[in-house]
Order: structure tokens, then C-alpha cells, then sequence
């Protein structure tokens, strides 16, 4: 079995390279750095990693530009780091080919589950996984059962639909427009209340507390992620 | 058109023109003096004054009236072709005659200055109503200004062109003539026109660059005034920005700088001790962030640049993304009916200020803090209430004004807190109101109103 753990961190800001080498090594993760985009650029293409953190404030690029151009030749997972807490460029992000971001100040259990789902995520795109299972939560995609709590849930089909749709990215981010065109169609694009009418249904049959989800997280402006 | 100062009627072109009106009527007469008396011929002549007299002012009317008259006598009164008259009777009709022309031409041509005039009154008072009309409509002087000068290139036949001070005057200035646009104390442009003026028309373009100027004065002072708020409020912000970062951010820095320092002691390696400096450093980190927030949030708000993205969001999901980001180790009970209406909001803006809240209530007490949903017929309100000391009276009206600290609070807070969801609930058009409990502790509570969600696509096919 191939142990996926080089990460390249690209990050011009030395006291974080060095935080995340005391934490990602603690964790067992083996780590490259970069402190330019440049310099970032080229270990991506030589040392193979398997996935790459990538902050957005570098010095010699825009971090956007570098992830474009990653994109050009790759499909490594891509998280991204930023301090721009603003929706738009967060679909952005997602739009130009980013994996997962995470918005400093980010705290390391956070970041560190983050880089598990994105490098999982990768071990499982050949074959996605017929059964999502976490915590009292169980889908069956196959079968298209669902059991909360210990008990079966019915589901109605755009219900399941939407629930389907997050299982098969587990742990990221599914953006709203996605959701929206992919279940009502195109024209349903701009019609978020029809997505937020229906994970709130969803909530009410899955989550032991609809108020305090602890599976289907909201990323406010940008979708929803599953946990 | 003022009619007094073109060229077609003025000076001794007005002679002139009663000169021939006359001399045709004599040739007129002259030939028909066969079949008409020459009493009839006297009324043609009369008539031909009147006519003198609705065109022209009172010197050409009595050029008309004696020169008729001598023509009347000459060549039609008999004896004909003398100045002698032979029968008295005709003599007293010939003085009669010009006394009459005199009188009525005088009348004819003065009734017509005064139709004349109140017709320039009117066109006046038109043009200067377009005029304010143009000022009112465009705020930016550039604007009405380009506007009016269209206007009076209209009216006066010319070049016009207004040029405020910090502008430059139009090539080969000389040609131009200058008005100043004048307010009460100041003068804030010129004017500059090239071409024919009359006094009239002077004097009009005078007060319009006159009403131009107090305009214009206005709103350079409003525009004063504002900046000077403006600039007094950045001042403060700026004041509190520095005091937060010397004193608020500095605080929990401090700690930061200790608690690390503590962890390099030998003395610290005990895992209780490294587990209080652990929760010590995540305590400064999260008060610095609330902090550096706050003032960012705040200067998001102030700038004009704020658009707020209204959308139709779930209550209850705004309180889990809330208590979600907030992830207090402290517990927060939140009290959110199963159904509950969509509501149109912005929700990172709400998230924002029911953050500020809880984080307010959690601040200010050790006690439990809850946060409630009620939705009523019209408006959704989020309680957050806490079990705290509660806020004395006489603060509670000023609570929610920027920059404003209860006296005898704990620090860590900037003072815009509340004042930032104060903002945000206004942009929704809701309120936020704040009470101390019956028992103890205090309430805060935000009022949205409830609008009607737009429709859900049906779903029949159920599984």
C-alpha cells in the first residue's frame, strides 16, 4: 500500500512553514516547502507530493494564479489558505480547481482533518465508496437506505438526491450552484431557497438536534459539506 | 425674443418704417381721392397710426401722427396741395385728427410695451424656473452646470461655458465676456460668454449666476460639513483602533508571550500546568481575533462600499452556523421551534451580530447564556439572554452607540460590538432592543420582519 502523506506547504510566511512542520510531522505527514510561488511551482512538479497547502498571499504571485496553473497539469488535492473571509472569492476558489480552503486564523485539528478528507477523497475517486458511515449516521448509495440514530429514514427523492450528491464528497465543500443545477436544473440556479428548504428538511430526519448539526455543516454563501 | 433691442426695429429704422406705412397710405389715398371724401381718407391715416403705434414706442407714433397730418392737410383738405384750410370745421378736424392719433398711437404702442414686457416677465421667470429646475434635478455641479449653460446658449444665442475655480478658462478667454458665480461670501466659478448681450439679458444671466453661486456655496458647505463629520468619526475610529491595539490586542498578547515563554520552564512540564497554558494560549488567540474582527467588521460597515446581500435563509440554520463558528467550551442552549419561516436576510451579516451577542453575554457573566427563535405573524425575533448582573438603568439607552463602554465593564471589548449589530439590524430594516430580566441578567433581542418567502418547487414523487 502507497502512504500518501508529502505535502508541499507553499507559504512565504516562515513562522508557518514552521508550525505546520512541528504539526504535520507530529501527525506523521512528510513535509516539503516552498516559500515562493515560484519555488512552489517547481517542487510540485519534482517531488511528486500528494497534496499541496497553498497560501494565497505569496510574493511573487497571486495565489489563485498558482493554483490555475497547477491546475493546468495536475489533479493534486489543492487546500488553500487565506485570510480573505469574504463568500465570493471562496466559490472562487472552489471554481478555479481548489480542493478545500481553510481561512486564517485556522486551528491545527481543523486543518488537519481538512488535509485527511482532501487526501481520502483522492485514495477514493476510482471507486467512491457505496456507503457513507459516520457517527449514527448511514447511507447506503447503493440501496439508497438511510439510518439515523439507530433508526431507518425515509427520505423523499429530492431529499435523498441532495443527501446522495454530499455523500460522494464527504467532509468537502459542495457548492450551492452545484446542488441547485444539478437537482432543479439550470434556471434553478439563483432559487437558494429551495436548497436551504430542503437541507433543513433533511436535518429535521437526520440530525439529533436540527439547531446544532453535526453532519450537514453549512458553509454560508458557498454550499454544504457533509461530516 | 426681445423684440426692443433687435436690429429689425431698432432706431431710425422705426422712423423709417412709419415714414413708408405713411407715404403708401397718401399714395393710396391719393389715387382713390376721387371716389372717397377726404374725410374717409383721415380715418386711413388713423388707422395707419394705430398700426405705427402697435409696432414702436411713442417717437415714431408722433413722427406718424404730424407727418400724417401735414400730408392730410396738404394734399387732401381742400383747398388741396396748400397747408391752408378754408372751412374752419375742416381746420378743428385736422387738429382733432392729430390730437387723436397722438393719443391713441401713444396708448396702442404703450399697451403693447406692457403686453411686451409682461411677456418678457414671463419668459424671465420661465427661464429662471428651468434653471432652478436643472439644479434641483442634477446633484453634481459639473451637471447642471453643463445644463444650464445649453440653456442660456438657448436663450441669448451664443457660447456659454461655466468654469469652476480649480478649472481652467476656455481658449482665447479675451473673446469671452466674464461673470462672476458668486454665493454670499465666496465666488465658486466663472462664467464665460461670447456673444451678443442686450442689458435685459445681462441683467437675467447676472442672477442666474447669482442663484448658481448660493447653490453652489451650499453644497461646497454641506460638503464641508459632511467631511468634517466624516473626518471626526475616522478620527475616533482611528482613536479607538489605536487604543485597541495598544491596550486590547497588547493584553492578550501579553498573555501569549508569557504562556509561551512559561512552556520552555522546566517547571511547567506537569500535564496539568501544560493543559491551563494551553487553554490560556487559545483564550488570548481568541480574544485577539474577536477583537481584530470587531474593528474590521466596523469599518466594513462604515465604508459605503456595504452592499448587503439579502437572501431567504433558515433561521435555524443561521443558529447552528453561529453557535458552529463560535464554538464556545461554554454552555449555550438554544431554544429554535421545528417550523419555522424563511426569512430574508443577509446571512453572514446576522451571523455576525448574534455572534456579537452571545459573545457579548458570555463576556459579561459566567452564568449560562441561551439563545431563543420566536417567530410571530410578522416578525422573527432572536432572544439572547444571560444570567448576569444586568446593566444598570441609566446606561441601557446608550448601550448600542459606537465606541460606547459601560462603566465598570471588563476590557476585551472594543465598544463596537453592539453598536455592529445595531448596524446590521438596521440594514434589515429590524430592530435590536436590550432589557434586564425580571430575575437577574439581561435580554437582547433582534426583531426581523417576516416577508413572504417566494415559492417551493412542488415535489410529488415521493419514494
Amino acid at each position: 500500500m502507497i502512504v500518501n502523506n508529502r505535502i508541499l506547504v507553499i507559504d512565504d510566511e516562515a513562522s508557518i512553514r514552521l508550525l505546520l512542520k512541528i504539526n504535520l510531522e507530529a501527525r506523521g505527514y512528510e513535509m516539503i516547502e516552498a516559500g515562493t510561488a515560484k519555488a512552489g511551482l517547481e517542487l510540485a512538479a519534482t517531488v511528486h507530493p500528494h497534496l499541496i497547502l497553498l497560501d494565497l498571499g505569496l510574493p511573487d504571485a497571486k495565489g489563485l494564479d498558482v493554483l490555475k496553473e497547477l491546475r493546468l497539469w495536475t489533479q493534486i488535492p489543492v487546500l488553500v489558505l487565506t485570510v480573505e473571509d469574504a463568500e465570493h472569492s471562496k466559490v472562487e476558489l472552489l471554481d478555479a480547481g481548489a480542493d478545500d480552503y481553510v481561512i486564517k486564523p485556522f486551528g491545527l485539528p481543523e486543518l488537519a482533518a481538512r488535509i485527511k478528507v482532501a487526501l481520502r477523497h483522492r485514495a477514493q475517486d476510482a471507486g467512491a465508496d457505496a456507503v457513507f458511515e459516520s457517527g449514527d449516521l448511514r447511507i447506503d448509495l447503493a440501496k439508497r437506505e438511510v439510518r439515523a440514530q439507530g433508526q431507518a429514514v425515509k427520505l423523499t427523492h429530492t431529499e435523498f438526491e441532495l443527501l446522495r450528491r454530499l455523500a460522494l464528497s464527504p467532509g468537502r465543500v459542495v457548492s450551492q450552484e452545484f446542488l441547485l443545477k444539478d437537482i432543479w436544473g439550470k434556471h434553478a440556479a439563483d432559487n437558494g431557497h429551495y436548497l436551504r428548504i430542503f437541507i433543513g428538511h433533511l436535518r429535521k430526519k437526520i440530525e439529533a438536534d436540527p439547531s446544532k448539526p453535526k453532519h450537514i455543516m453549512t458553509e454560508p454563501g458557498v454550499g454544504y459539506r457533509l461530516l | 425674443m426681445n423684440t426692443e433691442e433687435s436690429p429689425f426695429f431698432s432706431g431710425a429704422v422705426r422712423y423709417w418704417w412709419s415714414f413708408c406705412l405713411i407715404t403708401g397710405i397718401s399714395v393710396v389715398g391719393f389715387a382713390l381721392s376721387d371716389t372717397l371724401g377726404y374725410r374717409t381718407i383721415g380715418f386711413l391715416f388713423l388707422t395707419g397710426v394705430f398700426a405705427v403705434g402697435s409696432f414702436n414706442t411713442v417717437g415714431p407714433v408722433l413722427f406718424a401722427a404730424g407727418l400724417s397730418a401735414l400730408v392730410w392737410n396738404f394734399v387732401f383738405i381742400p383747398p388741396r396741395f396748400t397747408f391752408a384750410i378754408s372751412a374752419t370745421e375742416d381746420l378743428l378736424l385736422c387738429v382733432g385728427y392729430f390730437l387723436a392719433a397722438v393719443v391713441t398711437g401713444a396708448l396702442t404702442s404703450r399697451s403693447r410695451q406692457h403686453e411686451q414686457r409682461a411677456r418678457e416677465r414671463e419668459e424671465r421667470a420661465q427661464f429662471l424656473y428651468e434653471i432652478l429646475k436643472d439644479i434641483l434635478e442634477f446633484s453634481r455641479p459639473k451637471d447642471f452646470l453643463s445644463r444650464i449653460a445649453i440653456r442660456i446658449e438657448e436663450h441669448c444665442g451664443g457660447e456659454c461655458v461655466f468654469v469652476l475655480n480649480d478649472e481652467n478658462p476656455p481658449a482665447r478667454s479675451a473673446e469671452y465676456q466674464v461673470f462672476g458665480v458668486r454665493g454670499r461670501k465666496e465666488q465658486t466659478a466663472r462664467m464665460f460668454f461670447k456673444g451678443w448681450l442686450g442689458a435685459d439679458q445681462r441683467e437675467l444671466l447676472e442672477l442666474v449666476c447669482q442663484q448658481i453661486g448660493l447653490t453652489l456655496e451650499r453644497t461646497h458647505l454641506e460638503r464641508r460639513l459632511r467631511d468634517t463629520e466624516r473626518l471626526e468619526e475616522s478620527e475616533r475610529l482611528h482613536q479607538t483602533l489605536f487604543n485597541s491595539v495598544s491596550h486590547e490586542l497588547r493584553t492578550p498578547l501579553t498573555a501569549l508571550m508569557g504562556f509561551a515563554s512559561a512552556l520552555e520552564d522546566e517547571s511547567a512540564s506537569s500535564p496539568e500546568f501544560r493543559s491551563k497554558i494551553t487553554a490560556g494560549l487559545q483564550d488570548a488567540a481568541g480574544r485577539m481575533n474577536r477583537v481584530i474582527g470587531n474593528l474590521l467588521d466596523m469599518s466594513r460597515l462604515s465604508s459605503n462600499a456595504m452592499v448587503l446581500k439579502k437572501e431567504w435563509h433558515d433561521p435555524s440554520d443561521l443558529i447552528g452556523v453561529t453557535l458552529n463558528a463560535l464554538n464556545s467550551p461554554r454552555q449555550i442552549t438554544a431554544r429554535v421551534p421545528a417550523e419555522l419561516p424563511l426569512v430574508e436576510m443577509d446571512f453572514r451579516l446576522m451571523e455576525i451580530a448574534l455572534a456579537n451577542l452571545l459573545v457579548n453575554a458570555l463576556n459579561y457573566s459566567d452564568a449560562p447564556v441561551e439563545i431563543e427563535v420566536l417567530a410571530g405573524d410578522a416578525s422573527l425575533r432572536f432572544a439572547v439572554r444571560d444570567e448576569g448582573t444586568g446593566i444598570s438603568e441609566k446606561y441601557l439607552a446608550r448601550i448600542f452607540e459606537k465606541f460606547y463602554r459601560v462603566p465598570g465593564t471588563p476590557t476585551g471589548g472594543t465598544g463596537l460590538g453592539l453598536s455592529i449589530v445595531k448596524n446590521i439590524v438596521d440594514l434589515h430594516r429590524g430592530e435590536v432592543s436590550v432589557a434586564n430580566r425580571p430575575r437577574r441578567g439581561a435580554e437582547f433581542v433582534i426583531t426581523l420582519p417576516l416577508g413572504q418567502p417566494p415559492a417551493l418547487p412542488e415535489e410529488n414523487d415521493r419514494e
